[in-house]
Parts: structure tokens; C-alpha cells; sequence
């Protein structure tokens, strides 16, 4: 995690706010930055000591790693960064000054903790990183959402299943294993295109299988490609007139 | 002013944004609108989530863990991110492929239809039902700046049959070869794999067969300056017109030049793109021919900047 400080060229690019540099940035350290906003940890504010429960929707979770990266890689943040201190805990300040500023604007994710509570909140491998709530670790299994989980997953395995010997490579690379769509064409000697066209195929195929399944109302798979054929019958009279005008430039 | 995002959509527009975000992403303007409504809307909020939790389960086999990312989600966010935060001129592609305005990157697609049967001169409107049928794959190209760094682009175009059908539906790779009767389409890819520096929003395409040009498309007036308006960034868009083969073509090769530009282009600027443009002495791509019509072969290949309208 220290990959900023040891390349002086990945250092220098994000610096001077490099595309390729802030792209690099951002995939080493965003799963952590989830991770931390997700789980929680103690703020020191005004006296006082609360503990942020974590954003538990992905929205909010996705809405608040976009904030906080935007903040470091504005052009302040990325010149003030000395390229010394681990990037990861300057990251992490800058997320904890962001919950904090929330804080501030909100109160219902808080709630005021007392100094036992405090230390046994203290992750073990991280300083600035705290375990999850002791009462959600012992929340008790509730039986209807457990059935879900499991039909979900019958769902999702017969889908498994069901992909062809064509497609379950890229299936595996790029949707469990998370490769990019580059690694995996390196990988699978095919196309970045072939990859990206079969995993939005999948992906269709997929979403259409759990609306099926009662999933997902309001899904509206065909709506672009209907559209688009809808406007191209309409458009066949502009290509006649297109191919009439044909050979104008010889 | 959550409230104020709010207003304008509703929850229909606002579903369909969701299914876009989930199936290719949204710009930074659309999810600002689309984030201000699910904060305020419970039951759009719930699908937005509920999308998130099939994405979930099926990267990670567990619809709960929304602490660990997909791998979509990060790209997803990234698109976002760098579309905004990117300052515009930093970027070394920038300084390799875009060194003025009106510059334009002229990427060509040749593809040898070696079976076409005798030339008809009719042609019959598109039917109701049409479906795609994929004809050409794969004109994904990496730029490769100097210094190592490679960015990756998706810049070009692929060629499609038109073929008639009960249903739209999207088809496999395989299917037979081209003929004369055959209607073809394309779709277009406008992402440089750099969302600061999008820039293509025109594209002319031109055919040429052995004996000379057969169509350029759009057609140009004497000074006009044309183009087929493209959106930046994009992957796999359709266009909205076809061309009849047995119109204007003969059997044998058919070139189809793409070529993409920052502005639209006139006349002179295409003729001087088409001399620029030189068919490389290379072979098919092998790995690709197991994709292709039997009869078709395609190259595929970027001939980086050539100058641009006067």
C-alpha cells in the first residue's frame, strides 16, 4: 500500500493530475476506501467522541468514495501530498474529514460512545480503521431474508450453470474474479471487444433471468435496442436518399 | 437542494437511468440528477439497490457484501471520477493524439467480401423486424504513447447485416457469408479510454471498391462541412442507417473507412484524410478469423493523426 511513495513516476503523474496516474491511484485504493466507509470508525468532534456507524446502502457508499476522491485529487489535495507518508492513511484522513464535515450537517448516523466502547472499536491491522458494531456482529439470522438469500443464490447458480464454455471464462474473470477488461482479453487471447460484448450480453441475459424470477421491476431490457431499430425503419427513407447521392466525390 | 436535483425526474426517467448506470454508466450530469432523486425517493432508491445487490451476488456470491466493490462498480465510479476531476490538457495521450484542434484520427476498417453474387440494381425498404447479425468484429485499438504507457481505446467502428426477424435480438458471430442482397449497418465506438479527453463527435465513413469510391456517407456539397454526429465516449452505438449492397457495389472487396473527427469535416478534408490513408501490407487477424463469416476477412488497424480540414 505504500506504491505511491516507492514510484516516483506514478507520484509525479498524480501530481501534476496525470489521467493515467489518478486512474492507477484510484484502483489501488478504492476497495479499502469502501471498506473503511462501509465498516465505520470513531470521530473526535467538538469534545466529543461518536462512532459512524458506516454507510450501509450502496448509494450512499458509492456517492461518499466519489467525494472523497474527488477532494484528493483535487489540485490542492494532490500538491499538498508529499509523497512520504503512506497514500492510503493520507487517503483515509481526508474520509474521515469528509464524515466528519457530515457530521456536522447530519446526526443520524452517530451516536455518542463512551471510552470502553471506544477501545474495543480499534481494528487490528489499521490505526485509523474500526471493527464493526458488536451489535450488528451478533445480529440474529432472520429466516425471510435467509430464504431469499438462498433462492438468490439458486438463481444465480442455475445461471452459472447455464453459461456456455465460450462465455464462462470470461464470466469467471471478469464478473468473480474482477480482472479488467484488458487483463482479460490478454488473458483469453480474444478482444477487448469480444470480452466487452460478451459481458453485456451476459449481463442482460442475467437481469432478464431475475426479472423473470420477480426481480427487478421496472427493468426495461429492450427499450434502447427497440428504439434504436424504431429509428432505424423510420431512417430507411434517408438512406435511400443517402445511397441516391452515392459517388459525389469522384 | 437534494429537492431541487430532485424535480426534474421522474420515476420512470429515473429507473431507466438506473438500468443505464447498471448496464453501462451514466455521466457525471446524469448522476447527479439521477443521485438527487433516489436520495429523495425511497422506492427508486430501493431498485437502484436492488440492482446493486444482484450485481453483488453475482461477482461475489453474497448480495450483502456491499463493502467489497465489483469490479463494475469501480469502473463505473472511475468513468465518473476522471470524467470530472481530470484536468483537460494533463494528460500524455492528450499530448501524443491531440496535439490542435481539428486534428483528426482516421481509423480504418477493411473487410473483403470475396463471394458476392451478380449485381442487383434493386433495393427494398427495411422491413418492421430486423435483426442485427454481426458482420465484422473487433477494430478496438490500443494508442501507444511514448514512454510505455499504453491507453486504452475503443475507437471505430464494426459492420452489421440487417437481417429480418420476428423479434430484435442480439446474435452470435457466426452466421453465413455476405451477399449482395444484404443490407448493412454499423455501430461506432468513440471511447479513447480516456473519459477526460473524448473528444470525437463526428464521423464520416466512405466505401471504396476496386474501381474506385462508391459512397461516402454523409454526402457532401461543394463547401459543406458534414459528419455523422457522434456522442463522445461511447461503445457500441448503432447508427440509424443501412446500406443496401446491391446498390452501387460489385462483387469483390469492400473498404469501408471510418473516419473520426473533433468537428465535421468538408470535402477537401476527407479526400486529404483518404490519401493520408494507407492499407498496410498485413495479414488478416488470425485470432479474429475465428469469429468471421468464412467469406469475410477483416483487418483492422489505426493510422494514428492525419491533418484535418483546412
Amino acid at each position: 500500500m505504500t506504491r505511491l511513495v516507492q514510484d516516483s513516476e506514478l507520484r509525479e503523474g498524480f501530481k501534476s493530475g496525470e489521467t493515467w496516474a489518478l486512474s492507477a491511484v484510484y484502483r489501488e485504493y478504492a476497495s479499502p476506501l469502501y471498506g473503511l466507509l462501509h465498516r465505520g470508525f470513531v470521530l473526535h468532534s467538538a469534545g466529543t467522541s461518536v462512532r459512524f456507524r458506516g454507510y450501509q446502502d450502496s448509494l450512499s457508499l458509492d456517492d461518499a468514495v466519489q467525494e472523497v476522491f474527488s477532494r484528493v485529487f483535487t489540485e490542492r489535495a494532490r500538491l499538498s501530498y508529499d509523497g512520504l507518508r503512506p497514500f492510503r492513511n493520507y487517503l483515509f484522513t481526508t474520509a474521515r474529514n469528509y464524515v466528519t464535515d457530515e457530521y456536522r450537517r447530519r446526526s443520524r448516523l452517530f451516536e455518542p460512545i463512551n471510552e470502553k466502547t471506544l477501545e474495543n472499536a480499534f481494528a487490528e491491522h489499521d490505526a485509523m480503521a474500526f471493527r464493526q458494531d458488536p451489535e450488528q456482529n451478533t445480529h440474529r439470522p432472520d429466516p425471510a431474508r435467509e430464504a431469499e438469500h438462498r433462492e438468490l443464490l439458486n438463481i444465480v447458480e442455475c445461471f452459472v450453470t447455464g453459461l456456455s464454455s465460450e462465455d464462462k471464462p470470461i464470466f469467471d474473470m471478469r464478473f468473480r474474479e474482477g480482472l479488467s477488461v484488458e487483463a482479460c482479453a490478454k488473458k483469453l487471447g480474444l478482444s477487448e471487444y469480444r470480452i466487452k460484448r460478451t459481458e453485456k450480453r451476459l449481463r442482460k441475459r442475467f437481469l432478464d433471468t431475475m426479472q423473470r424470477n420477480g426481480y427487478l421491476e421496472g427493468y426495461s431490457p429492450n427499450s434502447k435496442v427497440l428504439g434504436a431499430w424504431v429509428v432505424l425503419v423510420a431512417a430507411s427513407s434517408i438512406c435511400h436518399s443517402m445511397l441516391s447521392g452515392a459517388g459525389g466525390m469522384r | 437542494m437534494r429537492a431541487a436535483n430532485a424535480l426534474p425526474l421522474s420515476h420512470r426517467h429515473a429507473k431507466k437511468l438506473v438500468n443505464k448506470h447498471f448496464r453501462t454508466g451514466v455521466d457525471p450530469k446524469q448522476w447527479q440528477l439521477l443521485k438527487g432523486h433516489l436520495h429523495t425517493c425511497p422506492s427508486c432508491h430501493t431498485f437502484y439497490e436492488q440492482h446493486q445487490r444482484l450485481e453483488n451476488i453475482l461477482c461475489h456470491g453474497d448480495a450483502t457484501a456491499i463493502d467489497i466493490p465489483t469490479v463494475f462498480q469501480i469502473e463505473r465510479l472511475e468513468n465518473r471520477l476522471l470524467g470530472r476531476v481530470a484536468p483537460p490538457t494533463s494528460s500524455r495521450a492528450d499530448k501524443l493524439w491531440f496535439p490542435a484542434l481539428g486534428l483528426v484520427s482516421a481509423l480504418m476498417v477493411l473487410f473483403l467480401v470475396t463471394r458476392l453474387p451478380q449485381l442487383e440494381s434493386d433495393r427494398t425498404p427495411l422491413a418492421a423486424t430486423v435483426a442485427l447479425s454481426y458482420v465484422n468484429i473487433d477494430v478496438g485499438d490500443v494508442f501507444q504513447a511514448r514512454g510505455g504507457r499504453t491507453t486504452k481505446s475503443l475507437v471505430g467502428i464494426r459492420v452489421f447485416r440487417v437481417g429480418h426477424s420476428d423479434r430484435v435480438e442480439e446474435t452470435q458471430d457466426t452466421g453465413p457469408a455476405l451477399t449482395l442482397n444484404d443490407i448493412i449497418t454499423f455501430s461506432y465506438s468513440s471511447d479513447t479510454g480516456d473519459p477526460a479527453h473524448n473528444r470525437y463527435t463526428h464521423l464520416t465513413l466512405v466505401g471504396k471498391q476496386a474501381d474506385g469510391l462508391r459512397w461516402y456517407y454523409p454526402s457532401y456539397g461543394a463547401d459543406e462541412r458534414q459528419g455523422i454526429g457522434i456522442k463522445s465516449g461511447m461503445v457500441d452505438e448503432v447508427l440509424n442507417d443501412g446500406f443496401r449492397l446491391s446498390v452501387h457495389h460489385s462483387p469483390g472487396a469492400l473498404r469501408v473507412y471510418a473516419f473520426f473527427s473533433e468537428e465535421a469535416l468538408n470535402k477537401d478534408a476527407v479526400a486529404e484524410a483518404l490519401r493520408n490513408t494507407r492499407v498496410p501490407a498485413v495479414a488478416p487477424d488470425i485470432s479474429a478469423l475465428s469469429d468471421l463469416f468464412e467469406a469475410v476477412e477483416i483487418y483492422s488497424f489505426s493510422t494514428g493523426i492525419v491533418k484535418g480540414a483546412p
